[in-house]
């Protein structure tokens, strides 16, 4: 993986701390909504880098992804609430709550492929929805569970910080399993499994552990998600969030990491920008997802390859005259 | 071969006992009254599980030949009604053409999406790809129903009316003709099946695809008229349906999900598993929800799907007519 | 004890048996080869040995473990690892990449990329292509396929290599490399290799001892020159008028 033109590591720190300083001094110039959508589309990137890594690395694709976020958001904002947890103990219990039931889902699952896979992971996800809307003594069901802030004296501007560090950590985290060893296992995985476990991989137990570390991390925006936002309903967890998130996993570049990263902003913010047009905005997604697969299958990341590379090769054109 | 006919038998016995010794036991317990009740369940049962049947075999059929799991299946159940209705509102027509106009519009439209979305993607470097377009398809067809004709329910003209007579509970025409025509059409698809030659060219292709196409079948035009045939078997149900349980953008979100655990069940590609695998959910719905808890009506089929998954992958009766 | 020892193992598709009652020893560093007309169940036996099929009957036991339950992943990390007859390279990956994920899977990758990276090199270097370390798998040519599965089995660091057709379809002077390569694995790195092969000049020279396998029944075991003029084996390859002819 060859991160462009750029050659030693005092370049690579300045390229991976300048998004990060530019975003701790984004609050200050924003307005408070501004903050508001900021953080939201935190959530949808932990959410779809995490759905990115379940599908396009050890190629599962679920469509029953944003159950792990409400049963993160819940199990958190439960804990919370009735058995009165430390909100931060209880923000990384949701988180391990989620990840261990993805695992179950993810042993259940392991042997299907494809479409098995993906209806049965969405099956679940319907199952989850209809157990918080039906179990009304724990979770208030569609009306609305109200869940107390992280810390005290929270608003959004201060929660911002938080969410930005705790965005900035997952991502970093799930960069750092995708680019290494297991990274290259993952890939060998996709490319052939009976050869790659005839090497030794075991490919059972790598597919577990992607489940539950997708699963961990949605858990985790969930329940992020929950402490802001202060009332979450069952809907968190409903197909068209999955959607969402792989709507912006798609279109960014599925199978990438910096594809979540550039679709999440993309995807949210235009469509906080549409929000005048109501719900063309779904319609949109949806062709834009079909039009991105049928003709642009790595999505946006895809085609910035592609132009950059023809800028390169014009410039050494130019460079030779 | 033996073994299938048992399995036929067995179930068929199975269902009978279910409901002699239902009928004898709700009259035992509760009377006459209970009897009704439980006999009116029977054939709510009967009549929905024709008209899941319908939607599962469509999915079963493009399955089994093209190899897709079309996400969007359930969303041709609404587009039927939706394009009836709007041929109804729009033209004035009356509603059997319009029902029968809106059925030929769906049929075509499967060749024209199959040949301009689905191919391309099928063969290209992913055929996951090819439903991760369905997945996009869903949302679009979801939002475009939610654009034009708005959130809430609409219910499409009835073409029959009046009630009957069972054990004292009065059943309304409607539900009946729909269950009646379902069947009818099961009969008809497996008249098809066995002794055209589309109908032999489809089970080839479920089987063997290489070998079906050696020996002389258009395998590309046989796909384009098989997904067309799987698009309007779920439109049917949407228009045989759509009077009594009225439609809203979501509305063919579950069928299409019940299809799926009914193919997982019954077997892809094989009509009698969908009949059979159709039954046995309904009953297992309505009784469940009857009986044991209506909340969780939808979970009896994820705990279906989850049953088959783990004992009998390849379904009740495998890739069998 | 011997390095594998395989007892009465039978292997089925449905009507079809496959493999039929083999039993067999190999010796610790010896090369045996392993010949029959197509369709004669070697390969389905290798299969059975790695673990990607299970018997209906028999045992197999590897350094005395039995085997037969495992799965292949477990069988690999135990010490047997095999070729492809055609080969399996992981395509959208470069050469380097290929050989890194062997390593990692066989030994569980604690160690830096950098160090994992270094010793595929070595494996690489070993075959003799290191200058296609960066090409990917599917740009790479049929021999230098061939040599990458080599080196991928190689760095599982095997005590016992099964080889399934390394040859077929190799021109003369790659064949010759490629039988050099193999006859180093055991003086130089003391494996031991079970070979499945077609080409009879490679069998003679570099093979101790040989089966012989048709229809999936072991029908004769011995060196290569006593094999060679087996009936049974002679009947197997060339039909019944050239068994009679041997005989006579």
């Amino acid at each position: 993986m060859r991160w462009f033109m750029v050659k030693n590591n005092v370049q690579k720190i300045l390229i991976f701390l300048l998004p990060i300083i530019f975003l701790a001094a984004l609050p200050m110039a924003l307005s408070r909504y501004w903050i508001h959508v900021t953080i939201i589309t935190f959530y949808y990137i932990i959410l779809a880098t995490s759905w990115d890594l379940l599908a396009g690395y050890s190629g599962q694709i679920s469509f029953g992804h944003a159950a792990f976020a409400s049963i993160g958001a819940y199990t958190a904002a439960i804990l919370a609430i009735d058995f009165s947890v430390p909100t931060a103990i209880a923000l990384i219990a949701g988180a391990m709550v989620a990840c261990l039931i993805a695992a179950a889902l993810g042993a259940a699952c392991v042997k299907m492929g494809g479409a098995y896979l993906a209806l049965t992971a969405l099956g679940f996800s319907e199952l989850v929805r209809l157990v918080l809307v039906n179990e009304r003594e724990y979770t208030r069901g569609p009306m609305g569970l109200h869940v107390p802030p992280l810390f005290e004296g929270q608003t959004t501007f201060t929660y911002y910080y938080v969410q930005l560090a705790m965005t900035v950590i997952s991502v970093i985290a799930m960069y750092k399993i995708l680019y290494s060893q297991r990274g290259l296992v993952f890939k060998a995985i996709l490319n052939d499994e009976v050869a790659a476990g005839a090497l030794g991989v075991d490919v059972v137990r790598e597919r577990l552990f992607a489940f539950s570390i997708a699963g961990f991390f949605a858990g985790l925006a969930g329940a992020l998600y929950a402490f802001y936002i202060g009332l979450i309903t069952p809907s968190m967890g409903a197909l068209l969030e999955t959607f969402n998130a792989v709507s912006m996993t798609v279109i960014g570049g599925y199978g990438t990491l910096i594809g979540p990263l550039i679709g999440a902003p993309l995807l949210y913010i235009s469509s906080e920008l549409l929000r005048a047009y109501g719900e063309l905005r779904y319609l949109t997604f949806g062709i834009l997802v079909i039009i991105v697969i049928r003709f642009a299958p790595e999505g946006l990341v895809g085609l910035l390859k592609k132009a950059l590379i023809v800028i390169m090769r014009r410039g050494l054109a130019e460079g030779e005259r | 071969m033996v073994l299938a006919r048992k399995a036929e038998l067995l179930l068929s016995l199975f269902i009978a006992g279910f409901i002699f010794l239902g009928s004898i036991l709700t009259y035992v317990v509760y009377g006459a009254d209970g009897f009704s009740i439980f006999i009116f369940n029977v054939i709510n049962s009967l009549v929905i599980g024709g008209v899941y049947a319908l939607t599962a075999f469509g999915l079963s059929l493009v399955w089994g030949v093209m190899n897709l799991c079309n996400f969007a299946h359930g969303d041709f159940y609404t587009l039927a009604a939706y394009v009836q209705l709007w041929f109804i509102m729009a033209i004035g027509l009356n509603p059997i053409a319009s029902a029968l106009t809106s059925l030929l519009f769906v049929f075509a439209l499967g060749p024209v999406l199959e040949r301009s979305l689905l191919r391309p993607a099928y063969y290209s470097i992913n055929p996951q790809y090819a439903w991760l377009i369905t997945f996009g398809l869903s949302l679009f067809l979801q939002n475009l129903f939610l654009n034009i004709f708005g959130p809430f329910p609409k219910k499409p003209p009835s073409l029959f009316f009046g009630k009957i007579d069972v054990f004292g509970l009065y059943y309304p025409n409607e539900r009946a003709m729909a269950g009646l025509i379902a069947a009818i059409i099961v009969v008809a698809l497996y008249f098809m099946l066995k002794y055209t030659w589309y109908g032999r060219a489809l089970r080839a292709l479920v089987q063997d695809r290489e070998t079906a196409s050696l020996f002389g079948v258009n395998v590309s035009s046989i796909m384009a008229m098989s997904f067309g045939l799987g698009l309007a078997l779920a439109g049917i149900s949407g228009l045989l349906v759509g009077p009594f349980l009225l439609i809203d953008p979501t509305a063919g979100f579950r069928p299409g999900l019940k299809a799926f655990v009914i193919v997982v069940l019954g077997g892809m590609g094989s009509l009698k598993g969908s009949v059979f695998g159709a039954m046995i959910l309904a009953l297992l719905e309505t009784f469940g929800a009857a009986y044991i808890s209506p909340g969780y009506q939808d979970a009896f089929g994820f705990l279906l799907l989850i049953l088959t998954l783990i004992f009998k992958p390849e379904g009740l009766f495998g890739k069998e007519l | 004890m011997n390095i594998l020892e395989v007892r009465n193992v039978t292997k089925r598709f449905g009507g079809l048996i496959a493999v039929d009652d083999i039993t067999l020893d190999i010796k610790y560093k010896e090369i045996v080869g392993l010949i029959g007309p197509n369709g004669a169940g070697k390969t389905t036996l290798f299969n059975v040995i790695t673990g990607i099929h299970t018997p209906e009957k028999g045992s197999v036991k590897f350094e005395g473990k039995e085997c037969v339950n495992l799965k292949a992943h477990e069988i690999t990390r135990m010490g047997i690892c095999r070729t492809w007859q055609i080969t399996r390279p992981f395509k959208n990956m470069s050469a380097l990449d290929n050989v890194s994920v062997a390593i990692i899977a066989s030994r569980g990758g604690n160690a830096p990329l950098g160090k994992i990276r270094e010793e595929a090199m070595e494996w690489l270097d070993f075959v003799k292509m290191p200058q296609r370390r960066n090409v990917l798998a599917r740009d790479l040519t049929f021999a230098e396929l061939r040599k990458l599965d080599l080196a991928r089995a190689l760095a599982t660091r095997p005590k016992l290599l099964l080889l399934d057709e390394p040859l077929a379809g190799l021109n003369p002077v790659e064949v010759d490399e490629m039988i050099k390569l193999i006859s180093r694995l055991r003086d130089e790195m003391g494996m031991t290799i079970f070979w499945i092969e077609h080409l009879m000049r490679a069998i003679m020279n570099a093979c101790e001892r040989v089966i012989v396998m048709n229809f999936g029944k072991k029908i004769a075991e011995g060196s290569p020159s006593e094999v060679s003029r087996n009936e049974e084996v002679i009947r197997a390859y060339l039909g019944e008028r050239h068994a009679r002819i041997a005989q006579s």
